[in-house]
């Protein structure tokens, strides 16, 4: 991704893209009470996993990808092609995360198997962020 | 906009216009990805009706517009306003309307024109160019 499409600097990117990942796993760092950051993503991760409907699981999981895309890209600069290929990026991960593990016999989403750390950095690559997290 | 886009951009809105009036019985002929995909919105449950409305929206967008000159800020209004023209268009009090959408109700030029100005587009597609106007 091109720095000029960025809205915020790679380490603020690091920083927001590891509160989010807090929030999609929903573990106790992830206390969202005053942050409309972790608010945001906790709700539309849990309704997205919870819903029983396939439309409305996949209307939450782009909004999701939108909500994550516009915390980090600017969209004043970003073409659309751009964004609709990033966003087509996240909602796999996010579907792929959401998979429930039949296997394991714990009916529990891929998710709990990643560390918040995992989940961020799989989140920069989706939105091809050089982003070091080693 | 130059006036061989207008034109194009008339057709386009035109046949989408068409294609959103069909209906299954009546028009087989329209039966393009438009009229499926807006059968599939006014027919949509509660749940899966916002999805409905983003596919329709994105696929009528880049219908019109090249998505590598469309910037994602002109892009999440465009659909927002197109969203509300769905809404519109599907309106109802369906229980008054003999279970129609309000879409029924108008003619293919008006449709093309909410969607038209949704768009973003100064374009008139209500009144019938008149080119014969002639000196007296």
């Amino acid at each position: 991704m091109k720095m000029a499409t960025m809205q915020i600097s790679m380490e603020t990117a690091k920083e927001k893209l590891l509160k989010i990942s807090a929030a999609m796993k929903n573990s106790p760092e992830s206390d969202t009470y005053g942050d409309t950051i972790k608010m945001r993503v906790n709700l539309l991760w849990r309704d997205s996993v919870n819903s029983p409907n396939l439309l409305a699981k996949e209307y939450l999981r782009v909004s999701l990808a939108e909500y994550v895309i516009s915390q980090i890209l600017d969209w004043d600069r970003l073409p659309a092609s751009k964004f609709l290929n990033l966003r087509d990026k996240l909602v796999i991960l996010f579907s792929r995360l959401q998979t429930v593990n039949l296997r394991g016999g714990n009916n529990k989403p891929t998710i709990d198997q990643f560390e918040v750390n995992d989940i961020a950095h799989n989140l920069s690559a989706a939105l091809e962020l050089p982003i070091g997290w080693k | 906009m130059a006036t061989e886009h207008i034109q194009a951009a008339k057709v386009k809105l035109s046949r989408i216009a068409e294609a959103m009036k069909s209906t299954e019985e009546a028009h087989a002929d329209y039966e393009t990805k438009t009229a499926g995909m807006w059968r599939e919105l006014v027919s949509a449950g509660p749940e899966g009706r916002a999805q409905r409305k983003i596919d329709l929206a994105e696929h009528i967008i880049f219908e019109v517009f090249d998505p590598k000159e469309l910037t994602v800020a002109e892009f999440m209004r465009i659909r927002k306003r197109l969203g509300e023209v769905f809404e519109i268009l599907t309106v109802s009090a369906p229980h008054l309307r003999g279970g129609q959408p309000a879409i029924e109700d108008m003619d293919i030029p008006n449709v093309a024109q909410c969607i038209s100005d949704a768009l973003g587009l100064d374009i008139n597609l209500k009144e019938p160019e008149n080119t014969n106007l002639q000196k007296t």
